[in-house]
This record gives structure tokens, sequence and C-alpha cells, in this order.
């Protein structure tokens, strides 16, 4: 069987963008099979015309690939009209029926409205919060330091960090917005206001492609050529570390450990294998000054 | 929380609790809602499972009976008043509305 992986920049947030483009794909005989952290990966087949739907569901969790009996009883309802479980990504669900299937899975815009919020505030848009103060507190530590000795590298170092506040603020601030226009249109009287648009989408692209470009040219900045290499020496190594914390987590989720056994070790190791990388670094650098 | 979410119910809500005055599974809620509505009122099965959580989880409905993943519910006495509640609404609404069509308000 042929696949495809692709790379699909997204908000987790913007269930009709998602929607709309596996529909897309899926006329180009593209059909999502599996959801990885880093690629989608399709089968292709035949074109057909499909309606994929998104929705959230509360019980479920990235720190356990089981379904638990309530999943599993919202995925049997949703088979009975014709809807077949595709994947899923956190709380995120997505399913699959015929295009002509005029049964929508959710029909309440009020209570799928309520689901959505419950299902963010629990942890999406909380970890998009603290990535942003984070972000904004190292930011504003550095600005005094670029301002008293303005060099290149320190320059484009602080343009990354200002692009990361600029995406997860937009995310964040887009997501308010969609809440409060929601609520709006749903007190009087109207519909759920459509999430994600070819425009927030474009952003998203190009503050990426921003990055990307600014993280490849970093070393180059570096007066010292050495410096340059150790710019990149420690980028692999994060990569490397992000890498194998994800294995980590895929391996331990195949377990059936409980599903706070699953977080605790997943922490437990990242941070562990952090520290010691870190000491391991500060022990290298000291030797050599 | 949840007297601000059942202030009004919406369609939805008010013909799933409806339908749960005689002991019913999930899955034959919406066959009924669409008999009794002529196919005007539709409950998605997503709709369906999310509130009968929300339901049960108010206390508006028990569960009664589960075989194999087949679950059952039943109205619960603070169901009937909520869906009272709704029906006198909605019967106030509709008094409203034919007073002032004959002139009542005049």
């Amino acid at each position: 069987m042929k696949t495809k992986k692709i790379f699909m920049l997204f908000r987790y947030t913007n269930f009709k963008d998602i929607e709309d483009r596996l529909n897309d794909y899926a006329k180009k005989g593209l059909f999502l099979q599996k959801i990885t952290k880093y690629y989608w990966e399709f089968k292709v087949d035949e074109p057909k015309d499909l309606k994929y739907t998104v929705t959230y569901f509360s019980d479920s969790s990235m720190y356990d690939s089981n379904k638990t009996e309530n999943q599993l009883t919202y995925i049997e309802y949703a088979n009975e009209y014709g809807y077949e479980f595709v994947e899923q990504l956190d709380k995120m669900q997505i399913f699959v029926t015929d295009a002509d299937n005029q049964i929508m899975l959710e029909t309440d815009d009020r209570e799928k409205f309520e689901n959505i919020k419950a299902c963010m505030g629990k942890s999406y848009i909380r970890n998009i919060s603290i990535i942003l103060i984070v972000f904004l507190l190292s930011l504003s530590s550095q600005i005094s330091y670029v301002l008293n000795s303005p060099d290149t590298s320190t320059f484009i170092s602080l343009s990354i960090m200002s692009l990361a506040i600029l995406y997860y603020g937009n995310i964040l601030v887009s997501y308010i917005l969609w809440c409060k226009r929601s609520e709006k249109s749903l007190q009087n009287g109207g519909v759920l206001i459509s999430s994600g648009s070819k425009l927030s989408r474009l952003f998203d692209k190009t503050i990426y492609a921003l990055i990307i470009a600014l993280v490849l040219l970093l070393p180059l900045s570096y007066s010292d050529l050495s410096e340059g290499v150790t710019y990149y020496l420690i980028f692999i190594q994060v990569i490397f570390l992000l890498l194998i914390s994800t294995k980590f987590l895929n391996y331990i989720k195949t377990k059936n450990f409980k599903r706070n056994t699953v977080r605790f070790l997943y922490y437990f190791f990242t941070y562990t294998f952090m520290l010691l990388y870190l000491i391991g670094m500060t022990y290298t650098i000291s030797k050599f000054i | 929380m949840a007297r601000d979410k059942y202030q009004t119910l919406t369609e939805q809500m008010f013909y799933i609790l409806l339908c749960l005055e005689n002991e019913c599974c999930g899955i034959d809620i919406t066959k009924t809602v669409n008999e009794l509505t002529n196919g005007r009122v539709i409950v998605g099965p997503g709709t369906l499972y999310n509130l009968l959580e929300a339901f049960q989880k108010d206390k508006m409905i028990v569960e009664t009976k589960v075989e194999g993943r087949k679950r059952s519910y039943l109205i619960t006495e603070q169901g009937k008043e909520l869906l009272k509640k709704e029906y006198e609404r909605l019967i106030s609404l509709k008094s409203d509305y034919e007073k002032f069509q004959n002139g009542g308000l005049v």
C-alpha cells in the first residue's frame, strides 16, 4: 500500500480548517491514516468525496494510547450513524463518513462550543500560555543585554524569540476572539463561528519560514567560526533530545501503564535527561576554559 | 454552572430528556427523537454522547443498565423538574404570542 507523509502545519483549535484540508486531500486520493508528532501519514488511493469531522473528547489524553470505555462508547455511537474513527491527537478525534451523510456528528452548537472550551482549557491553552510566559520572560531579560552590546547574532536570537511570541500570542488571541464571537453568535440564536482561515494558515507558514531561515542564518552571524559550529552541534543535540523523549513516550504508552504513571515517567525521563545533558555541557565547557 | 447551562434547553436537550421518561438506551434515543419530530430535530451521535454525559453528571438522568457498551438511562426527578420548567416556559411563550396576536396588549 502506497503512503505519503505530509508535514501538516495546523492549529489544534482550528477544527474547520483541518476538516476542509482533509476533505480536499481525499478528493486528491490522499486518506489520513496516522498522525505522528512530526508528520501526518496518508494512504494513496482513488480520489473520493468524503466528509471528515474533527471533535474533541475530554477523556482522551496524549499519555494514553488505549481508548477508555467512554471513548469506545462515543465511537460506537458515531459508527451507528456511518462515522468511522480515523485517528486522534491528544483530545482531538478525527472521524470520516461519506460526503452525502446528512447527519452531522455534532448537531447542537451550544453543546459543541462548551465541549471545545472544556477540552482546550484543560491542556492546550494552558500549555500555550505557559510557553508564551516563558518566552516573554526570557525576551525581557535579554533586551537590556542587546541594547548595551548590540551584535548580529544576539539580534537574530531575539528575532527568533519575538517571532515565536508572535506565533503563540496569535494562537491565544485568535482562540479568545473565536470564543467571544461564538458566544455572541450563540446568544443571538446564531451558529458556532467557523474556526481557522486561509489568512491564519498563511500567517503560520510565514512565521515558520522566517524562524527556520533565522535559525539557519544564526551560526553564520558569529564572528568566530568555532562558535557557529558549536551552535550547530547544540541545535542538533536539542533535536536529538526531542526525538528521544518522543520515542520514549511512544514506548511507555505501549506498556499499558496508567495515564498518570506514563505522564510521570515521561516528564521524569525528559527532565533527568536534560539535566544530565546540561551538567555534561557545563563540565565540558569548564574543562576547556 | 449547571443552572446557567439549563436556563433554557436546546431542542436536542429537551427531546433527549423527554425520551428518557421511559428507560431507553443511547442510540435508540436519536431514533425516537427522529420519529417524534418527523425528522425535524436530529441529534448527532457526538452531541448525544456529550449531552448524556452532561445530564448524568448533573443528575438529570441516571444510568440504569449496561450491556456491553450499550447503556440505558432514565430521567430523574430533578430532570423531570427541568423538563417541566422548560415546558412551562414554552407555554408562556405561546400564550404571550397569542395574547399579542389577539390584540391583548392594546
